[in-house]
C-alpha cells in the first residue's frame, strides 16, 4: 500500500456558495462630487428665489472703505465680524453673484466639516442639515431679515462658521495627516449610489426650501422685489409681480399703489389686487410689532410728492439703524426735488463710495448743476407734479402722512394730485369725501369706473336715489356683486370678500364691502415707539 | 549681511523720500481765475495757534500744490494727486505760525494739467496777535427729528486735531440705556466747574467740578419742568437755567424742515452748593429762556415772547395755540439785575425789542469784557438752528448800538455762539454749507467790534466734514482740557441715581 505522507493534493478553492452575479443591464451610475450637487443648489436658491431679498438685505446696509464713514460699525465690540459681513453683502447687489459668494461660504463649511468628522457616504449630508436650516431661519425671518436686524449677520454668521471650520480643519490636519480632498472632487471611494442619493436628498431639500419661501412666504419674495424694481423704475414688473401675489401685505399693495400712480393708471387698477391684509410679523428695531407703515412710508410719501415727509421717514432710519444705502438714495433725490443741491451733493459723495453704486451717482450727480434735467426726468418729473405746496405741518395729518395728507387734500395743484385724492378717499371708504373731488374731476373728463362706482355707492344711501346717472355696466356689476353676497348672508363679511373673489376683485364695490375688513391686523395705532421732544 | 545691508538702504531711503517736503512748481503758468477750495481759506483772520488749514481743491486737475509763505519768507507746501486733498505739516505750520504773529500770509494755489503747472491768483491770511482757546467742545448728532442712537459730547484741540470724547452714547440702540446726552457748558471758560444734561435712560444733570461727578435730578413740583439751556455764574456756585416744555412739527413743504416750539418756559435759579433751586420768573403770558450770566455776575440776560396761551389752557391747548401761531412767536432781549450778597434778582428790563423790529432773538452771551451783548437774531421762534433767516448779532452795551456781524453771517442758519476767554473769537454753528448739516465756525471780533470772515475749524483730512453724517452742536471755548473720562461719567450716569433737589421760594411774586 503507497503511504499517504507523499501525496501532495492539489489545493483547489472552495466552491463559492455566492450565487454567480448577473451581468448588469441599464445605466452604470458615475460617480458625482456631491459638494457641486450642492453647491449649484445653493447657488439656485440663493439666486433665483431669494436674489431679491439678498439685494435688499445689501441695500438695507452701507459699507465703504472710509473710516469716517464706518466708524460706528468700527466701535462696535463685533465690529470686524459686522465689517465682513457688510463687505460680502455687497455681492449681492448682483443677486447672481451675491447667491454664489453665499454657496461658495455654505459649500466650504460642509466640505470642511465633512473631512473634520471623517464622514463618508451617506454621513456625508449631515453637514448640509444646518446650511439648509440655516438658509431656513434666514425665510423664516421673513422681512425681519433687513427691517429688524442689520443685514449683515447674513453672511456674517456663515463667515465665522466656515473660519471656526477651517481653523478646525487645520488642526485635524495637523493630529491625523488625514488627507484633504478638493471641495469639488470624485470620490472614488465612494459608491456612485450613495453619492446619487445625495444628491437627490440635496435637491430633495433645496426644493423644499424654495416651496416653503415661494408658497408660505412669498410675500417676502414680492416685496423684496417690488422694491428692487421700484429703485430700476420697472413699474409695469412691479404691477405684475403685485398683481401675481395671493395674499398681498401691506408692503405689496404700498408698492404696487406707487406703481400705479408712476404709469397713471391708479384710478383704474388700484382695486385689482385683493385687500384682506394678513399678518407680516414686522418688528422694529426696538422691538416692536409693526403693520408695515415703518416700511413703506418713506418710500410711498415720496412718490405721493411729500418729499420733506419721505426725507423726515428716511433720516429716522438712518438715525436709529445706521447709514443705509437705500435710504440715502431716496434722500438724495429729496434733497435734489427740494433743490437743495449741496445736500444732494453730500449724499452722492457717501453714496459714491460704496462699491457698484457710481451708476446712480452719474445718473443724478448733473442734476446739481442743471435743474432741467430733474424736470425732465421720466420719474422725478411726476414726482414734481404732484409735490406738495400745503403750508402746513405733518401733524395736522393722521399716520401714515401720505395717505392722512390726500384723504384730506380737497383737489390739489394738478390732475394727478387730484386723482390721488379721490383714490385716497376711496381705498379709505370716503364715498362722501369722493363726491366733489369727483364732480371735480368730472368736468374735465370722463371718471374712471372706479369712481364711478364710488359715487354710485354714495347714491345708494340717498332715498331718491337716482341710477340713471351712472353708466348701466357700472350699476349691474355691482348688483350682481351684491346679489352673489347675498347667498352668503350667513358669513361675515371676511369670509364673503374670500367667496366673492376670484369673480369680482377689481369692482370697487366688492372692495367697499367685503375687503379691508377690520381683523387683528387692522390695529389703529401703526407706529413705532419714538423718542419725545427734541435731542 | 549684504542682504540686510540693502534692505536697510533701502529703508532708508523710502523714509527719506517719504519726509521729503513738497516742492512747488517754479515755473508755473499764470492764470487769471480764482481757485475754489473748500473750506474757504481765503482772506480770513486765523488765531496763531490754530492748527493747519487744511483743504480741497476743488477743480479737475492731475496734480495740485498748494505754499502757505509767510511775510518773513516761511514757507509750508502740501501736494497731492487727483483728488486735490492738500495736508499740511503741523510743525512747519505752528513755525510758520509763530513767525507772522500779526503779520499776513500768503497762500499760494498750483494746478497741473496736461503736463503742465498753472498758478491763481494769490490769497493772503491774517494772523492775528491774540490766540483762540485751545479746546473746543461740541456735541456730535445727526440732524435728525426725534429719534436718537449714537451721539455725544467731544473735545477737539484746536492746536492741532486731537479728539477726546467727553461721553457718548452707545453704538446700538438699547432701550433699556440710550439716552440723549445736550448742553454741555463750562464756568469761564474752564473745565473745572462743567455740566451736560443726561434724557431718558438714566436721565439727570451732570456736574462735575472738584474732581467730583454727581448727577442732580433737578426737577421739582414748584417749577416747570427739568432744568434745560444752563448758565454757571462766573465766579460762584451758582447756575441759571431755564425749564421748557418743548415740542417739535415737522413741515411738509417748507426747506427749513423742522420748528422747535416751546409751550412753556421759566428761569430757574439754582445753587449747585446746597442743591436747592428756585423759580427767578415763573409767568404764563410770557415764555423765558436762554438765560446767561454777565462777566460781572451781577446781571443776566435771557429772551422773553408772549405767549398766545392762558392759565387755563391744558397742555394739548397750550400746543395748537402755539403751533397755530409759530411765526407771531417773537423773542426779546431782556435783562436783570442780581444782587450777590442776597441772592436777589431785579425786575426785567427789556434790552431791545426784537418783536417791534419783526424778529426774535435766542442766545445771549455777553462778552468776557462785558462790552458786548452777542444774540441770534432770526424772523420768529428761538430755535435758530433751523432758521434760515438766523444771523449772529451784536449789542454794544455801551452805546446801545445794535448790527449784525455781517462778515462772519451768510445766507443759510448761523446760530449757537460762544465767545473766547480773551473776547476776540467767536465760535459759531453754521449750515451755510449744505443747508442741513451743522459746522463749526470761527470768526475774529476785533477791538472795534467788528467781525471778520469766518471759517471753519480745520480738520486733518478736509474731506472729513463732507463725509461726516452728524451735526457739530453746541460749540464751546474752553482754555483747559476736561480733566474727566468718559467711563468716569459713565460710572455716575449708570449707577447714581442721582440727589433729587430742593426748592427754595425766593420770588413769591413768581410763585
Amino acid at each position: 500500500m503507497a503511504s499517504k505522507k507523499n501525496v501532495k493534493y492539489k489545493k483547489t478553492a472552495a466552491p463559492s456558495r455566492k450565487p454567480v452575479a448577473k451581468a448588469r443591464r441599464g445605466l452604470k451610475l458615475p460617480p458625482l462630487p456631491q459638494n457641486v450637487c450642492l453647491l449649484l443648489t445653493l447657488w439656485a436658491f440663493c439666486w433665483l428665489v431669494y436674489g431679491d431679498v439678498f439685494y435688499l438685505c445689501e441695500q438695507w446696509n452701507y459699507f465703504a472703505f472710509d473710516k469716517v464713514l464706518m466708524q460706528d460699525v468700527i466701535d462696535l465690540w463685533y465690529g470686524p465680524a459686522a465689517l465682513a459681513g457688510k463687505l460680502l453683502l455687497v455681492a449681492c447687489r448682483f443677486p447672481v453673484l451675491g447667491g454664489l459668494v453665499m454657496a461658495l461660504m455654505l459649500t466650504a463649511f460642509v466640505w470642511l466639516v465633512g473631512y473634520i468628522f471623517g464622514l463618508k457616504g451617506w454621513w456625508r449630508i449631515l453637514p448640509t442639515l444646518p446650511v439648509w436650516g440655516w438658509l431656513g431661519y434666514l425665510v423664516h425671518l421673513r422681512l425681519n431679515i433687513y427691517f429688524h436686524f442689520d443685514s449683515c449677520f447674513v453672511f456674517y454668521v456663515p463667515l465665522l462658521a466656515l473660519l471656526l471650520a477651517a481653523a478646525a480643519a487645520m488642526v485635524v490636519r495637523l493630529v491625523s495627516k488625514r488627507h484633504l480632498q478638493p471641495m469639488i472632487a470624485y470620490r472614488k471611494d465612494e459608491k456612485p449610489l450613495a453619492q446619487w442619493m445625495g444628491w437627490t436628498a440635496t435637491v430633495m431639500l433645496f426644493v423644499a426650501l424654495w416651496i416653503d419661501a415661494s408658497v408660505f412666504h412669498q410675500d417676502t419674495i414680492v416685496t423684496t422685489r417690488m422694491q428692487r424694481l421700484m429703485q430700476q423704475e420697472r413699474w409695469a414688473d412691479m404691477i405684475d409681480a403685485a398683481q401675481s401675489c395671493k395674499m398681498p401685505t401691506r408692503p405689496v399693495a404700498a408698492y404696487y399703489a406707487i406703481a400705479l400712480e408712476q404709469t397713471d393708471q391708479l384710478e383704474t387698477k388700484l382695486f385689482d389686487i385683493f385687500y384682506q391684509f394678513p399678518k407680516i410679523f414686522l418688528k422694529t428695531r426696538t422691538d416692536d410689532y409693526q403693520l408695515g407703515a415703518d416700511l413703506y412710508e418713506a418710500d410711498c410719501s415720496f412718490y405721493g410728492g411729500l418729499v420733506n415727509t419721505s426725507y423726515h421717514a428716511n433720516m429716522e432710519h438712518v438715525v436709529s439703524s445706521g447709514l443705509m444705502v437705500y435710504r440715502l438714495k431716496e434722500m438724495a433725490l429729496a434733497a435734489i426735488l427740494n433743490g437743495e443741491m449741496r445736500l444732494a451733493e453730500k449724499y452722492l459723495v457717501i453714496i459714491g463710495k460704496m462699491p457698484f453704486e457710481n451708476k446712480f451717482v452719474e445718473k443724478y450727480m448733473p442734476m446739481l448743476y442743471d435743474r432741467e434735467l430733474a424736470a425732465n426726468d421720466p420719474t422725478l418729473s411726476k414726482v414734481l407734479d404732484v409735490i406738495t405746496t400745503v403750508p402746513t405741518f405733518e401733524q395736522g395729518f393722521r399716520p401714515p402722512v401720505f395717505m392722512g395728507y390726500y384723504v384730506s387734500l380737497p383737489s390739489g395743484h394738478s390732475r394727478r394730485q387730484l386723482i390721488n385724492s379721490i383714490m385716497a378717499c376711496l381705498y379709505s371708504k370716503d364715498i362722501k369725501g369722493v363726491v366733489p373731488r369727483a364732480l371735480s374731476l368730472a368736468r374735465q373728463e370722463k371718471l374712471a369706473k372706479n369712481i364711478e362706482e364710488g359715487l354710485l355707492l354714495n347714491e345708494l344711501k340717498n332715498p331718491n336715489m337716482n341710477l340713471k346717472q351712472f353708466d348701466p355696466l357700472t350699476v349691474s356689476q355691482t348688483k350682481s356683486m351684491l346679489n352673489e353676497a347675498h347667498k352668503y348672508e350667513e358669513l361675515s363679511s371676511k369670509e364673503k370678500g374670500k367667496k366673492l373673489r376670484d369673480q369680482f376683485t377689481g369692482l370697487y364695490s366688492m372692495y367697499y364691502f367685503y375687503q379691508q375688513v377690520p381683523d387683528d391686523n387692522y390695529i389703529n395705532s401703526e407706529d413705532a415707539k419714538k423718542g419725545d421732544g427734541v435731542n | 549681511m549684504k542682504k540686510t545691508g540693502y534692505l536697510t538702504i533701502l529703508a532708508v531711503l523710502m523714509l527719506v523720500a517719504a519726509c521729503q517736503k513738497h516742492d512747488v512748481p517754479q515755473n508755473a503758468q499764470a492764470i487769471q481765475e480764482k481757485m475754489k477750495i473748500f473750506p474757504d481759506y481765503t482772506s480770513i483772520v486765523v488765531p496763531p495757534n490754530i492748527a493747519p488749514l487744511n483743504f480741497l481743491m476743488r477743480e479737475k486737475g492731475d496734480e495740485f500744490a498748494a505754499e502757505y509763505v509767510g511775510a518773513d519768507g516761511t514757507r509750508v507746501t502740501a501736494g497731492s494727486g487727483n483728488d486735490g486733498n492738500l495736508q499740511f505739516g503741523l510743525k512747519a505750520w505752528k513755525a510758520l505760525l509763530k513767525k507772522n504773529v500779526g503779520k499776513e500770509i500768503a497762500l499760494h494755489l498750483y494746478v497741473k494739467r496736461d503736463g503742465k503747472w498753472f498758478e491763481h491768483p494769490y490769497t493772503t491770511i491774517q494772523v492775528a496777535e491774540e490766540p483762540i482757546d485751545d479746546y473746543l467742545s461740541y456735541r456730535l448728532i445727526e440732524p435728525g427729528y426725534e429719534l436718537y442712537r449714537q451721539l455725544g459730547l467731544y473735545q477737539r484741540n484746536l492746536t492741532n486735531f486731537d479728539v477726546k470724547t467727553i461721553y457718548e452714547n452707545p453704538r446700538k440702540f438699547d432701550e433699556k440705556h440710550s439716552h440723549c446726552i445736550n448742553c454741555h457748558n463750562y464756568q469761564n471758560y474752564s473745565t473745572q466747574r462743567m455740566l451736560f444734561h443726561v434724557r431718558a435712560m438714566h436721565g439727570g444733570t451732570i456736574v462735575a467740578q472738584n474732581g467730583k461727578i454727581e448727577k442732580v435730578i433737578t426737577k421739582a413740583d414748584s417749577i416747570l419742568g427739568a432744568a434745560v439751556y444752563p448758565s454757571w455764574h462766573p465766579t460762584k456756585n451758582w447756575l441759571v437755567f431755564s425749564t421748557n416744555k418743548t415740542g417739535q412739527v415737522f413741515h411738509l413743504c417748507d426747506p427749513q424742515k423742522i420748528e422747535v416750539l416751546d409751550y412753556g418756559s421759566d428761569l430757574l435759579f439754582y445753587n449747585a452748593d446746597t442743591k436747592e433751586i428756585s423759580n427767578i420768573i415763573k409767568t404764563t403770558d410770557d415764555m423765558e429762556t436762554f438765560p446767561c450770566w454777565n462777566p460781572a455776575g451781577d446781571k443776566i440776560y435771557y429772551c422773553s415772547a408772549k405767549t398766545f396761551i392762558t392759565a387755563e389752557d391744558n397742555d394739548s391747548v397750550r400746543q395748537q395755540k402755539t403751533i397755530l401761531n409759530y411765526k407771531r412767536m417773537k423773542y426779546n432781549l431782556m435783562s436783570m439785575a442780581f444782587d450777590e450778597a442776597t441772592c436777589t434778582f431785579g425786575e426785567p428790563q427789556l434790552e431791545l425789542d426784537c418783536a417791534s423790529r419783526g424778529m426774535s432773538a435766542s442766545v445771549p452771551r455777553v462778552s468776557p469784557d462785558g462790552k458786548y451783548l452777542l444774540f441770534t437774531l432770526g424772523e420768529f421762534g428761538q430755535f435758530h438752528i433751523w432758521h434760515k433767516s438766523s444771523d449772529l448779532y451784536v449789542k454794544n452795551l455801551q452805546t446801545q448800538e445794535v448790527y449784525p456781524l455781517k462778515a462772519a453771517n451768510s445766507a443759510d442758519v448761523d446760530s449757537y455762539h460762544s465767545w473766547s476767554s480773551n473776547g476776540r473769537w467767536i465760535a459759531f454753528s453754521s449750515r451755510r454749507d449744505d443747508g442741513s448739516f451743522t459746522r463749526t465756525y470761527i470768526t475774529y471780533f476785533d477791538k472795534n467790534g467788528q467781525a471778520h470772515k469766518a471759517f471753519m475749524i480745520p480738520q486733518k483730512d478736509a474731506t472729513f466734514n463732507v463725509r461726516l453724517y452728524k451735526s457739530f452742536n453746541v460749540p464751546e471755548l474752553t482754555k483747559d482740557a476736561v480733566p474727566y473720562d468718559a467711563k468716569q461719567f459713565k460710572e455716575v450716569i449708570f449707577n447714581s441715581p442721582g440727589s433729587v433737589v430742593k426748592y427754595k421760594e425766593i420770588r413769591p411774586q413768581y410763585k
